[in-house]
């Protein structure tokens, strides 16, 4: 594929997709930015290139929440790479713990360059998971072969990550005693 | 959220964010290649609400059609690209303008690379089928546009990008009808 530079750029020019995770359990907060991986850019990508979608056959083309989850891990020494497609060190079996409640919204101005705002909400009662949390992931539906085909996974992929080894917050012991909520902000700017 | 502030353009708490590293952040920026006979010109898109809309409305959409649509061209040379814009300002044919001869979209990606992944959609009008002034493009897309209380699916592609020659972005050229037309729009996601 052909390669081009071009220099000049202005508002607009770029669309970033930049997600922030908030992390709460009793006396515990932590705050830090996801690194995105491959997948996850591999399937926003895909529903970008995909134009239909055959209701009737077996590749559908599907949104990103058809199957999603946010998950937690245990790791605290794993810097996260674009390669990566899974938590390394999951809370419970592969890929993890799935919260007591999760839900999302979004926030958008049509009129504006106001950054639209995406929120992916999860929440495990107290109790329900233990251990160090060292590492949480955003887990979306994986269109990733509708490159070709328009198929998807059944089961969520991870598409991306915040982990304490990557510096962007520091892992901490769960409180069993109280509930731990994952809130992932995922805007959408214009630079 | 009363009682929050700002950081980094997303509502947070006081709280501070660290970890600034290489792949916080995918870019999209869309690079357009214009190729007719003499003329060729290149220039970088203004994303428009529409595209930003429908991009992240895939990430709370349930089920519909990918995004790829088509590309249309205009004869504007006057007319700024705004954010609110939904449509090219004089589409060449009728409204939304004349569809290409063809229309293809292209994926390429590494998964295990930091290389930008590029989507490549490229639109060719044969000789004699368009012409006029060409000061304007714009890439539509489709999506769930009203995805963000469920899952409903624009039917009706809209702009999602735009170049244009009012933005400075390329010198408007009168269009050679001997010879076809190609746009070549590159979105390049870039991990920063």
């Amino acid at each position: 594929m052909e390669e081009y530079n071009v220099e000049k750029a202005s508002v607009g020019d770029f669309i970033g997709i930049r997600g922030t995770v908030k992390i709460e359990n009793g006396e515990h907060i932590a705050i830090g930015r996801n690194h995105w991986v491959g997948q996850g850019l591999e399937t926003i990508g895909a529903f970008l290139v995909w134009s239909g979608w055959n209701s009737g056959g077996p590749y559908g083309f599907y949104g990103a929440v058809l199957n999603w989850n946010i998950y937690i891990g245990s790791d605290t020494s794993t810097t996260t790479t674009v390669g990566m497609t899974s938590l390394v060190s999951p809370i419970g079996t592969a890929p993890g713990t799935g919260p007591n409640t999760n839900s999302y919204s979004a926030r958008y101005y049509s009129t504006s360059t106001t950054p639209m705002v995406i929120t992916y909400i999860a929440t495990w009662n107290a109790g329900t998971v233990s251990g160090t949390l060292g590492e949480a992931g955003l887990y979306l539906t994986m269109n990733a072969n509708g490159v070709t085909n328009g198929a998807y996974a059944s089961s969520p992929g991870l598409a991306s990550r915040l982990s304490a080894a990557d510096g962007s917050f520091t892992a901490f012991t769960i409180n069993t005693a109280a509930a731990l909520t994952v809130t992932w902000t995922v805007s959408l700017v214009y630079a | 959220m009363h009682n929050h502030k700002v950081i980094n353009m997303v509502t947070e708490t006081d709280n501070e964010i660290v970890g600034k590293n290489i792949s916080d952040t995918l870019s999209l920026i869309g690079i357009v290649v214009i190729e007719n006979g003499e003329n060729k010109v290149i220039g970088r898109n203004h994303w428009v609400g529409q595209g930003l809309e429908t991009i992240g409305s895939y990430l709370v959409g349930g089920a519909g059609d990918g995004a790829a649509s088509n590309i249309y061209i205009g004869s504007d040379t006057a007319t700024a690209t705004t954010v609110s814009m939904t449509a090219l300002a004089s589409p060449i044919g009728t409204a939304p303008g004349t569809a290409p001869n063809t229309f293809t979209a292209n994926y390429s990606i590494n998964l295990s690379s930091t290389v930008p992944a590029t989507v490549l959609y490229t639109a060719v009008w044969n000789s004699g089928t368009v012409s006029g002034t060409l000061g304007e493009v714009g890439l539509y897309v489709k999506g769930y546009t009203g995805g963000l209380s469920g899952s409903t699916y624009a039917t009706n592609p809209g702009l999602g990008a735009r170049m244009a020659s009012a933005d400075g972005t390329f010198t408007a050229f009168t269009i050679s009808t001997t010879v076809a037309l190609t746009v070549s729009w590159f979105v390049k996601f870039v991990y920063s």
